[in-house]
């Protein structure tokens, strides 16, 4: 390379991207070399500067800074993990689910629908026909109850 | 902290060399450090290291090693400063260059500086530009200048830690070489 750096180079060059060819005009070039380097300049001492100024300023030591960041992180810890939260839910919203349907089916009257409901409820009504037409037997007439007496004597020797 | 941390995850935390107030105390003066080059907010730096290091300890378990856990905290600064200027709560950078801070405190720290007055004076001036310039770059490019000439990270560090390929990183860090000169020139 013959010719001196152009502004591109110099970037390159303060980015870190260098090569053989560079390197050797630079050795023998002391206007490139001193653009390069003032350039690089410029960069590393605002490092410096910023590494500087951010060790002048961190106000809080490392066990102030620890304890306050411990006080940050312990009511996260007191609350139950994500994964804990689902035990918790589960119960809850099963119970639910059956309070509403226990309340709808009484709400609608639905009927037992297994097999030892459906006979007892069968049995139930029954029974239930039966005390009836013993009530309606008893209103018949005075002249016909000991008829009647007579009949349920019978029914109930049956 | 200490016992907390061992419970929550003793095999991966002692291997990464030590435990978490072992983490802290190496790796917080860098993450200020470029959260404060970042943001030229002192007061905003600390929020952002602050919340890096909470991210951290809680996302612990998620950690793969797929980098060094160094990296790893750089990743979540990156992202935390990002989305801080993206949900615009924060005007850090304009409101700290109303009021910047005094350079003195950080002139006075600068091993090897005997220099006159007038020379310091134009340091200053310099440092000043060129953190201004830094100030007005595209965020990737202004992580990635920081990380470079602040972080002394090399392109594989901080491709790892912005999440791109080394040759976007380098592209990147050309323009913004490249933008901040132009601007100092076009300031001087």
């Amino acid at each position: 390379m013959t010719r001196h750096f152009d502004e591109d180079e110099i970037c390159r060059w303060v980015a870190g991207e260098r090569d053989a060819e560079c390197e050797a005009h630079l050795a023998g070039c002391a206007a490139c070399r001193a653009e390069v380097e003032h350039a690089g300049q410029a960069v590393s001492q605002f490092g410096d500067f910023v590494r500087a100024r951010s060790a002048s300023l961190m106000k809080a030591s490392d066990s102030e800074w620890s304890q306050r960041l411990q006080g940050l992180v312990a009511p996260e810890h007191t609350k139950p993990a994500k994964h804990g939260r689902i035990w918790v839910l589960g119960p809850v919203a099963a119970s639910v689910a059956i309070c509403l349907s226990l309340g709808w089916c009484s709400l609608n009257h639905v009927k037992p629908t297994s097999v030892a409901g459906a006979v007892a409820a069968e049995s139930a009504d029954a029974e239930l026909l039966r005390r009836v037409d013993a009530e309606v037997s008893r209103t018949i007439p005075g002249p016909m109850e000991p008829l009647t007496k007579l009949v349920d004597t019978q029914s109930g020797g049956q | 902290m200490r016992t907390r941390v061992t419970e929550l995850d003793p095999d991966r935390v002692a291997a990464e060399g030590g435990d978490f107030d072992a983490m802290v105390r190496v790796w917080r003066p860098k993450v200020f450090r470029f959260a404060l080059a970042w943001l030229n907010d002192s007061d905003a730096a600390e929020t952002v290291t602050q919340d890096c290091f909470l991210k951290a300890f809680r996302s612990l378990d998620g950690f793969r090693r797929e980098c060094s856990l160094e990296t790893w905290l750089m990743q979540i600064a990156v992202n935390l400063l990002r989305d801080y200027r993206r949900n615009r709560r924060f005007q850090f950078w304009k409101r700290s260059c109303e009021s910047s801070e005094p350079l003195e405190d950080a002139r006075d720290r600068i091993a090897g500086t005997g220099k006159s007055p007038e020379a310091q004076a134009l340091l200053d001036e310099k440092v000043r530009a060129v953190w201004q310039a830094a100030g007005n770059l595209p965020d990737r490019q202004r992580t990635i200048f920081l990380l470079r000439f602040v972080e002394d990270m090399d392109l594989i560090e901080i491709a790892t830690a912005t999440g791109l390929k080394e040759g976007t990183v380098k592209a990147h860090l050309f323009s913004a070489v490249r933008n901040v000169r132009r601007q100092m020139e076009a300031g001087a």
